[in-house]
């Protein structure tokens, strides 16, 4: 008798017995009411920014020059380009915006290339006040334009005003021909301004990070205001100091 | 043995890593680029025609711009030693100096609205000589391209650039 209950398997019989006893019991229920939970969509806003204006589908439209049967040298051609913070939310943002000039022309093959040779310092871009150049960003084919004060949702900012080629594309000229013959080489013939506007946004909480994460500035920088060609260091304009 | 001290290193490897990992913080930007090209500029040198017609001693001389830029256009006569040009004053024409000037830029396509009316005479000398059969009054025509202003205005023109053709002529 003392054996058979030594046995490891009756005993683990035994003890299942007594814990399958022991589960059994009464159940009991309570009168509960639960309607099924309403589905809460969150949504974050849209944070954008667009370029309005002379543009249609991605591409600049020079209306006033196309009426001119050749463009006219010095002659500045009306061109309105804006930007505009199109934010879904109630976002505030910084604009900035670079420009990048060239002269394309046709090269052996046929294809419109950029020319290295011509100096996109001839293409000249009014643009309109309120706009500050960083200096030290720039150069003679790229400017990059900053605006100071935060831009609010829906607002249009204008930006371009007219384009004029300088007068010093006529100037250039080389002169070949035979010994009875001169003739000139305008090395602007035949070339096409290109001009690309790249419109950048960061947000105006803080500001200052946002800035200096997004775009490498630190507080200030050294800008020219567009409307008098004064440089002086200038700093933004941040929201929530 | 060994593998407790691999275990204790694998261990202490693992919880390095999971509390070096910072969370990632990000700011919202937003970029957009349009691009455009413009057509070609058109500023190639295209001597401008010259035409004349001669009436008795009369030369009466019209410039037409052949080439795809709006020019000014002026001219210079150059006659042999015993005989002068006068200019015989019509509307559009200057004279200034030794040449004559169109006032008004061609546009391409375009001719000078009036002649320039150019009088040969003879001028009065102390020797006799014998005037010959036929002489040559040669005509030189320059032209400068025009160079506007920013509402689109000609400025006056500016004969450093001038471009030069002649015809010769006869009596």
């Amino acid at each position: 008798m003392k054996k058979f209950y030594k046995n490891p398997l009756v005993l683990l019989t035994l003890g299942l017995l007594v814990i399958g006893a022991s589960t059994v019991g009464a159940t009991r229920a309570a009168m509960i009411s639960q309607s099924e939970a309403d589905r809460v969509n969150f949504k974050t806003a849209t944070f954008d920014v667009e370029i309005t204006g002379d543009v249609d589908n991605g591409q600049i439209q020079f209306k006033e020059i196309d009426e001119d049967e050749s463009i006219k040298i010095g002659k500045l051609y009306k061109e309105n380009i804006s930007v505009k913070n199109t934010s879904g939310g109630n976002y505030d943002e910084y604009i900035r915006v670079v420009v990048r000039k060239s002269w394309k022309s046709e090269s052996e093959d046929g294809e419109y290339r950029k020319n290295l040779s011509l100096t996109p310092a001839l293409i000249e871009i009014e643009v309109e006040p309120g706009w500050y150049i960083n200096d030290d960003e720039s150069t003679d084919e790229q400017t990059v334009y900053y605006r100071l004060t935060p831009v609010a949702q829906n607002e249009e900012v204008p930006f371009i005003s007219g384009i004029r080629v300088n007068d010093k594309v006529i100037r250039e000229v080389q002169h070949g021909g035979t010994s009875t013959t001169i003739t000139n080489e305008y090395s602007y013939n035949g070339a096409c301004m290109d001009i690309s506007i790249q419109a950048d946004a960061v947000q105006t909480n803080s500001g200052r990070d946002a800035i200096s994460a997004a775009w490498g500035i630190k507080d200030s920088f050294a800008g020219i205001d567009v409307s008098t060609g004064n440089k002086s260091t200038v700093n933004f304009v941040i929201e929530d100091e | 043995m060994k593998t407790k001290w691999l275990y204790l290193v694998a261990a202490v490897a693992l919880v390095i890593s999971i509390s070096a990992v910072k969370p990632a913080l990000a700011y919202f930007t937003a970029t957009r680029t349009v691009e455009g090209t413009t057509k070609a500029l058109e500023i190639g040198d295209v001597p401008p025609e010259l035409d004349e017609d001669v009436v008795e001693m009369t030369k009466m001389i019209t410039i037409t711009n052949n080439g795809h830029y709006p020019i000014f256009v002026r001219a210079m006569a150059i006659s042999p030693d015993n005989w002068q040009v006068n200019f015989n004053p019509e509307d559009g024409w200057i004279q200034e100096g030794d040449y004559y000037y169109y006032t008004k830029p061609l546009a391409p396509e375009e001719s000078t609205a009036t002649q320039l009316k150019l009088d040969i005479v003879p001028k009065q000398v102390d020797q006799e000589y014998d005037v010959p059969d036929s002489f040559n009054v040669v005509i030189v025509q320059e032209a400068t391209k025009v160079i506007y202003d920013d509402a689109g205005n000609p400025i006056p023109d500016d004969w450093a650039n001038a471009i030069s053709n002649s015809i010769n002529v006869g009596r």
